[in-house]
């Protein structure tokens, strides 16, 4: 078996069902998958102007050279047309899913069209079937939707089921897309594009080998590579208590965003503590396909029947850094176990839960100061803490009985939009703000990343080292060359907690014995092009670097101590786009 | 689904689905056209056992999580 069958791309029709595999080298090439062929993908699949929600809107799953060989390469990227912000719209989920993907013989899927009957596809191989949705459609809870789809269909073990809940199916614009129960594509609304072609869920299965160029090599940096994630100190935070280790860390230090922002910490914080959730709550660990870190960390929350003792529930509740920060700190809640309810919540109708908390919180103010009433919130009493309240409001926000609910489901920069309290709506360029606020590099990496994700660029762990020299300048070019690297670790698929281990010297050696001939200075081309053209992208839907509006909430509050300057923020954006566009230029 | 002109298993007035017992072939479509798996197959007649809303179900739930109401067509969700 080749190399070259990361080259070949199914394409799904949903209009016509039907389906199609086409050999596309020249997407991969040099050898790269996710966001490189990704990006050239959507730039053919989706038109100018496309409406986000109608069927000319395309979403493209690519997985990388390295996904199945080595291990913490298995994240698959989906790029579409976001309809929380009108442009490109990027997000990442592992599970199985890109395991799957590539074992069926794949390097990319492309979703085309709308279907006019819910449907959810099982791909096998090279076997394609369009199965009628409608018993599933509009159920409750996305788990139990799933869990048909499991027993009905066959491949245990080896598949990925990648779905959305009733938010996708209702358009929420930043409905999710969950594989494997406990992972997501989070941000940027693929569940609301997903729910617009009334794709209620993709099934992908497969056996196909990967075959590499030497297996002595393969085995010697395959050992590399795992020696360094079962040793380093990182992975091992990542497999103790997982993200959530990093709650108690940010609350110290004075930027975990609190109370829509109003403050950093407050009594009852602690609770939500990666080590409060481990020892009272942590049912298990799981890991993703090919990964030794396991940093999937589980509450199993036991829930007793009111009516009846000894008699229980147990639900099981994935929780990571950024749901505690967006549906627990940001909303005041100070206990775990309210904060895994509403975790719950979300789950069960597949929302973006830091989405979602961002919103919730505004309301809460918007609440609090009287520009909307309980008329609005049809008697959600919106209060810090009140995880109750905020689980009846996840409801309404789904299901949109009012003008109210329908605004809020848009996103924050719509509800503010229209009620008012934009200086508190946490939303830069339309995307709900990440749980970190730590100074100037965060928020210029929320302004200028492409996906305006904090991942793009991790500005926030520049701010976490001081750096007396970092100008606005320079803080601009750290985090346009951080941004253009991780565009090649998100062409490779490896997840961007192992940035650490696959450093660009390791990248080269992994990619040759996957039949890729790369240099250093390859990769730092490739990352500067695969950047460029996303900026393209976004320019052509309408993207200005000039045009931002900046909540005034964030420079009341001090981060990490300190208040962060409009003015060099503001300068920094300014750096970043003179020097990407010049990036752009040169490519 | 369709075993002749006329539809073998068509909706209920109060909900649920009927058989017309006369004009099943037993071709088995309907059980695996089912995503829910909820038609079962009697083997001796050869036909499938659709629900007859006896509510026996819901009179043994030790739980009282399944209840029998009657609704009207417009009611029930997913009817296109």
């Amino acid at each position: 078996m080749s190399v070259d069958r990361l080259c070949r791309v199914l394409y799904l029709d949903l209009t016509r069902k039907t389906h199609e595999v086409r050999e596309r080298p020249e997407v991969f090439e040099p050898g790269l998958g996710g966001t490189h062929a990704a990006i050239r993908l959507l730039e053919e699949e989706c038109p100018s102007g496309a409406d986000p929600l109608g069927p000319e809107n395309a979403v493209v799953f690519a997985v990388g050279p390295l996904t199945c060989l080595f291990p913490l390469a298995s994240k698959t990227v989906a790029m579409f047309k976001s309809p929380l912000t009108g442009n490109l719209g990027e997000s990442h989920a592992g599970g199985r899913s890109a395991v799957a993907i590539r074992h069926a013989g794949y390097g990319a899927i492309v979703v085309r069209g709308a279907s006019d009957l819910p449907i959810y596809l099982v791909v096998g191989g090279s076997r394609v079937q369009f199965r009628d949705a409608s018993a599933i459609w509009g159920m409750t809870r996305a788990s139990t939707s799933a869990k048909i789809i499991r027993h009905r269909e066959s491949g245990s073990g080896l598949r990925t089921i990648m779905r959305i809940g009733r938010a996708g199916e209702r358009l929420v614009r930043y409905a999710s897309v969950t594989t494997e129960t406990y992972r997501h594509f989070g941000r940027l609304g693929l569940g609301a594009v997903l729910g617009s072609k009334k794709l209620k869920a993709i099934q992908v299965s497969g056996r196909a080998s990967i075959a590499v160029t030497d297996p002595k090599q393969y085995q010697a940096v395959y050992d590399e590579i795992h020696t360094a994630a079962v040793e380093s100190e990182l992975m091992k935070k990542y497999h103790d208590l997982g993200t959530a280790v990093n709650v108690s860390h940010l609350l110290e230090m004075g930027g975990l965003p609190a109370r829509n922002l109003r403050e950093t910490r407050y009594e009852g914080a602690e609770a939500l503590s990666g080590a409060n959730l481990a020892a009272n709550y942590l049912g298990r660990r799981l890991a993703c396909a090919h990964c030794p870190v396991a940093c999937i960390h589980i509450a199993a929350l036991r829930q007793p029947y009111e009516e009846e003792p000894y008699f229980y529930k147990t639900s099981m509740i994935s929780y990571d850094y950024e749901l505690i920060y967006a549906l627990g700190t940001m909303l005041g809640i100070s206990d775990a176990f309210g904060y895994l309810r509403l975790t719950e919540a979300v789950e069960d109708c597949g929302l973006d839960a830091m989405t979602t908390g961002v919103v919730l919180a505004w309301a809460t103010e918007a609440l609090e100061r009287g520009l909307i009433t309980t008329a609005e919130t049809l008697d959600a009493k919106l209060a810090w803490g009140d995880w109750q309240a905020y689980a009846q409001a996840v409801h309404f926000i789904v299901e949109q009985p009012n003008e109210f609910y329908r605004t809020l489901a848009q996103g924050v920069t719509a509800a503010a939009e229209r009620y008012g309290g934009q200086d508190f709506a946490l939303a830069l360029n339309r995307v709900e703000m990440a749980g970190y606020h730590t100074g100037p590099g965060a928020y210029a990496n929320y302004l200028t990343g492409a996906r305006h994700s904090h991942l793009d660029s991790a500005g926030y762990t520049l701010d976490q080292k001081a750096d007396p020299q970092r100008t606005p300048e320079r803080l601009a070019a750290e985090l346009l060359k951080e941004e253009q690297w991780r565009q090649i670790l998100s062409s490779l698929v490896v997840c961007f907690f192992a940035r650490g281990i696959y450093k660009p010297d390791l990248v080269c050696r992994a990619l040759a014995v996957a039949g890729v001939s790369l240099t250093e200075d390859d990769l730092g081309r490739l990352g500067r092009g695969i950047l460029a053209a996303k900026h393209r992208l976004k320019q052509r839907e309408g993207f200005s670097w000039t045009e931002y509006a900046l909540p005034k909430r964030i420079f009341e509050t001090p981060a990490l101590g300190q208040p962060i300057s409009e003015e060099a923020l503001r300068q920094t954006v300014a750096e970043f786009a003179r020097l990407a566009a010049e990036a752009q230029g040169a490519g | 689904m369709v075993g002749s002109a006329e539809l073998t298993i068509v909706h209920g007035k109060g909900g649920g689905v009927l058989l017309k017992e006369a004009l099943c072939i037993g071709c088995h479509n309907c059980q695996e056209a089912c995503t829910l798996g909820a038609v079962f197959w009697d083997e001796k007649a050869q036909k499938p056992m659709i629900c007859v809303h006896c509510g026996t179900c819901a009179k043994y739930c030790p739980h009282a999580v399944l209840d029998l109401e009657e609704s009207v067509a417009e009611e029930v969700p997913n009817v296109r």
